[in-house]
């Protein structure tokens, strides 16, 4: 009986200990929860900046030169550097307020008798962060138009391409080694669009997602990279087809695809990896959303090369066009509109747009302006490349008038007697078939809307 | 001939795959030694500091009052607080020559805007610095000689965390409440708990 109470006891004292054990454990837990509201993300930023700007002023050797020169400092935002006297020192605005670009620019000058720059108004040192918040909110406006614009202009892309890509799959009779490629491109294209637009609605503007920084954005933005480099890769592809065509071997046999596979699909994963392996190394924000690093550059130099390699290709193609065309004899105006024709088509098809501005230009307008043209380029390209390779491609409209035309026929006569017309219609189906299997064939191109494409296809009548 | 790009695709895909897998696992490993490098790195830097903060928490312990000019930010916000969210990034400062970063490519310009986007809807974030700061009256001083708010410092394991206090009926509740608790902590300072609060008037940023 007593050893059963004291059983009762021991158990009793082992759970009041645990209890007691536990209170300070979950203590301190509430109390954070309760406060981390007010500490928020701005003044965790700020203290984390203060901290190290603290540990900086008091780890680094003592200022060297000779003369005047003004204390390193921190001034409750930024942390300063010792400065020589008479110099305005300038950084990056810092990120802790919605309305402060971080590319905007912070001065504080060091006034000549080493001293910090005082505001006349209240003698007190002063730090102009006045440019942080000035431009913001032409700059959210500007963001947001850029980004309707955005979306608007790869959903049109989308739609374009994906009835060109059925165009393309129905109508076996277009199918030749030009079409696979500008297939594959097109493919590229709505990939890469749609992934744009994941991004940017699903990650760019979700503060928590961002925040939480799970694993599946950072495959998101890895794939984003990587189908981006894709479609670039494939408007190379194109370029280098192009170039073989017309200025390698006029009269070569059917090239080998598989290369151009490679260099399209499987290109791309060199660099996408390597900025994998490195942003996870030496920049790992959250979803890697930042691009305010150069590592961003392992992804844009292949991209960027690959651009100046198709601007080349542009080049000789036209140098090439212009001098067949001057064999023909043709009128001077005529030549040089077939030439500038030929180039405005080829532009959007190979990216050129993209190198021949190659810089962001600095400024604030023309910052605007690059921005605006930029992203129409870009966003639109796809839908542009669309119409122009699908859509007013004479081989593509001859077909689909031809479709059209025995639709209606085949829809008139159903109504009277449907199984007659059938094996008619067929034959005829057929016929078209056997006829325009061949890329080359004369009647299709006779119509074709595109001088470009024209020599492309027959080169040799240029010859005779 | 039409299993060819077929293969290609699937062999693409295969390539991919293991890629990834393989830049996980070497990932992984990298990181692992990249981390002690940086640990150490971090442990020889702040050898230094190390001893100044010991004996600032000793003296917090020890008296209610410290200067605030003495006050170094002894905050670890790497630590894993119940707040894990909250993510900061740290901010090095940079030297005062300025840096150009950022994709300046035409073909940047998604990433950009991405970029772009996520900073200007940060929700977390105060949306507008305070227009008092910018002012004439604002930073730019080296002290201001009124604190607006205090922080509430607690020793957790031998980390200092700040939490902070704004209003001044709040605060006046919880001074008195953290000065007790300093008080009690300053006799009894190896008590198991461990823990400390230290109420110390500190300037708000």
């Amino acid at each position: 009986m007593e050893n059963k109470w004291i059983m009762h006891l021991l158990l009793l004292s082992s759970v009041a200990k645990l209890l007691v054990s536990a209170i300070p454990e979950e203590h301190p837990p509430d109390l954070m929860d309760e406060i981390s509201p007010i500490l928020g993300v701005t003044q965790n930023k700020i203290m984390a900046a203060q901290f190290e700007c603290y540990q900086k002023i008091m780890q680094e050797p003592v200022h060297r030169t000779d003369g005047n020169y003004c204390n390193r400092t921190w001034d409750g935002w930024l942390c300063w550097d010792d400065v020589s006297a008479g110099i305005v020192s300038i950084q990056h605005c810092p990120d802790y307020f919605q309305d402060f670009d971080p590319l905007e620019k912070v001065t504080k000058k060091c006034e000549s008798n080493g001293l910090w720059f005082q505001h006349p108004e209240s003698n007190r040192t002063w730090t102009n962060y006045t440019l942080c918040n000035l431009y913001t909110k032409e700059k959210l406006k500007r963001a947001l138009n850029l980004f309707y614009l955005t979306i608007i202009g790869h959903g049109l892309s989308i739609a374009s391409l994906l009835i060109s890509l059925g165009i393309f799959f129905y109508f076996k009779s277009l199918s030749c080694q030009r079409i696979t490629l500008h297939k594959n491109l097109f493919f590229s294209f709505v990939c890469n669009s749609i992934v744009t637009i994941i991004w940017l609605t699903a990650v760019a503007n979700n503060q928590t997602l961002v925040a939480r920084n799970p694993v599946s954005c950072k495959v998101t933005q890895f794939i984003h990279l990587y189908l981006m480099g894709c479609n670039y890769f494939w408007m190379l592809c194109e370029g280098i087809y192009l170039h073989t065509l017309i200025v390698v071997a006029v009269f070569a046999e059917k090239q080998h695809l598989m290369w151009y596979y490679l260099l399209g699909w499987g290109f791309p994963l060199i660099p996408s990896c390597i900025h994998a392996v490195a942003r996870s190394l030496y920049y790992n924000d959250n979803c890697w959303i930042s691009s305010e690093t150069h590592l961003v550059y392992i992804i844009h130099g292949p991209i960027c090369a690959a651009l100046l390699v198709n601007l080349f290709f542009l080049l000789n193609i036209v140098r090439v066009l212009v001098t067949k065309l001057k064999v023909t004899h043709q009128a001077e105006s005529n030549l040089y509109m077939k030439a500038v024709r030929a180039t405005l088509i080829l532009v959007p098809l190979l990216g050129i747009e993209f190198v021949l501005i190659p810089w962001r230009p600095e400024g604030r307008i023309a910052e605007e302006v690059y921005d605006y043209v930029m992203h129409i380029l870009m966003h639109f390209q796809g839908l542009l490349v669309a119409t122009i390779f699908c859509f007013f491609n004479g081989e593509v409209q001859a077909v689909l008038k031809r479709h059209w035309k025995q639709h209606q026929i085949q829809f008139g006569n159903s109504l009277i007697h449907s199984d007659g017309l059938r094996s008619a219609s067929y034959t005829v189906s057929s016929i078209t078939e056997v006829q325009s299997s061949d890329c080359n064939s004369e009647y299709l191109n006779g119509k074709g809307c595109h001088d470009v494409e024209h020599i492309v296809l027959k080169p040799e009548k240029l010859h005779a | 001939m039409k299993l060819v790009p077929v293969a290609l695709l699937y062999l693409s895909s295969v390539t991919f795959l293991g890629a990834s897998a393989v830049r996980l696992d070497v990932a992984s490993e990298l990181k692992k030694r990249w981390n002690v490098r940086v640990l150490s790195r971090i442990r020889r830097e702040l050898r230094a500091p190390s001893k100044p903060y010991a004996q600032e928490v000793n003296s917090s312990i020890r008296s209610p009052f410290i200067r605030t000019e003495n006050m170094k930010d002894p905050l670890n916000l790497q630590d894993s607080t119940p707040s894990a969210h909250m993510r900061v990034k740290r901010h090095r400062p940079s030297t005062d020559n300025l840096v150009k970063v950022g994709c300046r490519f035409g073909t940047c310009t998604v990433q950009n805007l991405a970029h772009v986007l996520y900073h200007y809807t940060d929700k977390q974030k105060d949306n507008a610095a305070p227009s008092r700061k910018m002012s004439s009256q604002g930073y730019g001083r080296r002290r201001r000689a009124v604190p607006d708010s205090r922080a509430l410092f607690q020793v957790i394991e031998g980390k200092l965390r700040p939490l902070w206090l704004r209003g001044s009926s709040s605060s006046s509740r919880t001074s008195e409440k953290g000065q007790e608790q300093v008080r009690r902590n300053a006799d009894a300072p190896q008590s198991s708990l461990k823990r400390a609060h230290a109420q110390l008037a500190f300037l708000r940023t």
